[in-house]
Parts: C-alpha cells; structure tokens; sequence
C-alpha cells in the first residue's frame, strides 16, 4: 500500500485531505502517522504573530486620516432612486443599533473579527458604550443639520422638504436615545440637551410644506436663543472623551 | 440563534451604509470603517510584520473600496469583499518593498521596528525554550517565502482560511492555491525540521 506523499500529509494536517482512502490507510500505517506528527510538530514552531493592543480612537483615527481623502460620489440615477429614503435608512441603522442594544433584545455578540467565534455578553458598561458612540453619531448627525438650517435660505425650498425629513429621522433616534435609560443618555446635562434638540427638531419638522422666509428666520432664532449647537457640541465632545475612557476599561466586554 | 439574529442586522447595517454612500452620502462609509478597520489592521500586521505598512494597508484598502464601491454587487458580505481587497492590498506592499527580506520575529516588541511578536498565549516551559535563536531561525524561514507564498501560507497557517477561500481571496484556481501552500510549508519544514529532531 502507498504511504501518504508529502502533500497529502499537509493537506491532512490542515483537515483538507478529503480522501477516504488515504484517511483509511493513515488509520492503519504507523509509518505515515509518524511521519504526520513529524511535520505537524514543525509547523507548530511557526509562531502565532500577536498583533499589539491598538488604541480605543483606533477607529477615529482611521477614519480621520481617511475621510477628507475620500472624493464625493457621483450622484447618478442610483441617488435619484434612494435619495428619499436615504434618511429613513440612516434612521433606520440608529433605531436598530438602540433596539438591539439597549432594551437587551440580544444579549450576546460576534465581533466582526475574522477569527472571533467565542460569544461575549454585553454588560451594562459595554452597552452604555455602544449607546454612546452611536448618540455620537447621532449628535454629528444633528450638528449638520442645524448648521444646514442656520444657513438655510427660502429659495431652497426642495432642499427645506429635505431638511424636514430629516428632522423627522433624527427626532425618532432623539426620544429614542433619551428614553434609553443606559448610564450616559440618564446624564442631566445629555437629558437636557436631548429635551432642547426635541424641541427644535420637532419645529423644523413640523415647518410649513412651504416654507418661507419667516418661518426659516424664527427656526434660525430658537436655535440660537438655546445656544443648542453650541450645546450638542460640548456634549458631543464629552461623549467623544469620555467613549475614550469606556472602551480602555470596558474593551472586552463587548 | 441570537447570535445570526445580530450578524444579519449588522449586515443589513452595512447593505444600507453601501447603500447611502452610493447615493452620496460620503460619511456613511464610517460605519464600515468602525465595523471593519480593526480585524483588518490584524490582518495586515499578520501579513507585513510591523504597524507602519499594517497603518498603510488598512488605509488603502478603505480608500480602494470606496472607490470601487459600485462594482461591490451585494452577492457576497461587505466584510469578505472588503477583507480580500485587504488581503491584495498587503500582497502589493509586500511586492513593492520586498518586505520579508526585513521580516524578523522578536520576544520585545517595538512597534518602531519591524518586529513581530510572538504570541505567548501558549508558553509552556517547552515554548519558553523558544530562545531568541530559535525565533531568528523562524524568521530565516519566512524569508525564504514569496509574498504569495506568505500571503497564502498566513491565511491557512494563522487565519484558519480553508484552501478553497484562499483561492477565492487570491483569485487563483484552487490546485494554485493548494500548490502555493505546499511550497510554502516545504520552504519552512526544510528549515524548522532541525529544530524538531534535535529535541
Ligand atoms: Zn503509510
């Protein structure tokens, strides 16, 4: 009988041979079993490379460097088909995130990782995390939109109905996310500033279809009457600081 | 289970991130950058050796697959799709520096310098006897691997990739794959096997 040739032997010891011949007469040949262990102990000295601990902005990082490198899309007949649901979709991502999250639906996770099969529990800490990079995203979200209002003047008036969309999205996530009950959004000074962003978001929605100048000036007044993107801003910065912190003691919970 | 419950949403998550970046949305992208830039970094590290091109590699591969972003059909995971534009990205670093003739494996980790760091995570007192010398022969023999050759070889031997992803990932046949592999566990047996039969 043929002993099992070197290739044969390296598919074996990789779980890939695939023959139940050969699987037959491994079983049978302490010659070919030896010489298996033989080339499985040298593989073994082919160390695992341990790849160093990266900072929690690791992403942030990523990123930033990459993001004012990125050039604007085309936007061609694809972008006229999803542009009235685009924020409905990005609306739709953040309620899903907090729904999965905070009220526990899931209790366990699988890092993206490409060799993480090993579940982990979310606690409480890596779910207020998740809350809070999420609000975070939320609040960079809200940001653009009220310097978009800010700015805004009465002859974009399609522009405006797009605004309003938005509003509506980001007042969904915003009462969702105030509600949430996790560490940061119980918070009073994030309470406060989510309860004020309400306010103005649910006015901006709740604009004439038909905008005019008017209206556009007193949304402009309550917005800066509340200091509110000054506001956002500061919280939003905290946040920033302080998912910092989270992640360096709270890493691997989730 | 819970757990494909929650990689089906993340998926849908990212299917709507491509979505709005495709419809304009230019910061949308950072969703899959935040789900994905880590594991690639790991990659990168395993297969280039030192932070530096590890930094490089993840950067190129998301500018890369922002730009290509409408030739990603939807028929495969982003993560697979972006995760072998990674993989492309380091052969191409590896080509152009010739990068393994600097590969070195050391127990004192500079992110500086190209050193790699050995795991430890299975450090018997056998392992322990690993010495410096040891490690240097190690590296003596993953030098002697193409890029190709490394490539292929980390994603069987580290990775845990079956041959047939490999050859997806490469876009090769699978008996290249497999012959890739065989030359590449040759060149280092031939240099390790000493180790193994004076113990
Ligand atoms: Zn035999």
């Amino acid at each position: 009988m043929n002993h099992l040739n070197e290739e044969e032997m390296i598919l074996k010891h990789y779980n890939e041979l695939n023959d139940a011949a050969l699987e037959a007469h491994l079983a049978d040949c302490t010659e070919c079993r030896a010489e298996l262990q033989r080339l499985s102990a040298a593989l073994a000295r082919v160390p695992q490379v341990k790849v160093p601990a990266l900072p929690d902005s690791y992403e942030s990082k990523v990123w930033a460097n990459l993001r004012d490198q990125l050039p604007a899309k085309r936007q061609g007949w694809f972008a006229d088909m999803l542009r009235p649901q685009k924020w409905v979709v990005a609306g739709a991502m953040a309620l899903l995130l907090v729904a999965a999250f905070v009220f526990g639906r899931m209790s366990k996770v699988i890092k993206p990782g490409v060799n993480d099969q090993a579940p982990n529990v979310i606690s409480d800490a890596g779910r207020d995390h998740i809350v809070s990079v999420s609000l975070d995203h939320h609040l960079e979200r809200t940001q653009i939109l009220l310097v978009e209002v800010l700015t805004a003047e009465s002859k974009d008036k399609g522009d405006f109905a797009d605004k309003q969309e938005q509003a509506r999205d980001l007042l969904d996530s915003n009462r969702l996310y105030r509600s949430s009950g996790t560490k940061t959004a119980k918070d009073p000074a994030v309470q406060h500033t989510l309860d004020e962003l309400e306010r103005v978001l649910v006015e901006i929605a709740n604009s004439p279809q038909n905008v005019s100048q008017d209206d556009i000036d007193r949304l402009q007044r309550s917005i800066e009457k509340q200091g509110l993107l000054f506001k956002v801003r500061v919280i939003d910065s905290k946040l920033k600081e302080q998912n910092k912190q989270a992640t360096k003691t709270n890493g691997n919970a989730i | 289970m819970a757990n494909s419950g929650l990689n089906e949403r993340m998926e849908e998550m990212e299917a709507a991130a491509v979505a709005q970046v495709l419809a304009g949305d230019r910061d949308a992208f950072r969703v899959l950058v935040d789900a994905h830039s880590r594991s690639i970094f790991n990659l990168a590290y395993r297969m280039t050796g030192n932070q530096q091109d590890a930094d490089e590699v993840v950067q190129e591969t998301f500018l890369r697959a922002y730009k290509n972003l409408d030739r990603f059909e939807g028929k495969s995971k982003f993560s697979t799709w972006v995760y072998r534009i990674a993989v492309n990205r380091c052969l191409d670093m590896l080509e152009k520096k010739k990068i393994n003739g600097d590969y070195t494996i050391s127990d004192d980790p500079d992110p500086e310098e190209n050193t790699v760091q050995v795991a430890s995570t299975d450090a018997g007192p056998e392992r322990q006897l690993l010495s410096r010398e040891t490690n240097e022969k190690i590296a003596t023999a993953m030098k002697l691997l193409t890029p190709t050759e490394r490539i292929a070889f980390t994603l069987r031997h580290m990775e845990g990739q079956s041959i047939e992803e490999i050859s997806k990932t490469l876009k090769v046949k699978e008996n290249a794959a497999k012959n890739t592999i065989f030359r590449a566990v040759k060149k280092l047996r031939y240099n390790l096997e000493p180790l193994v039969a004076t113990r």
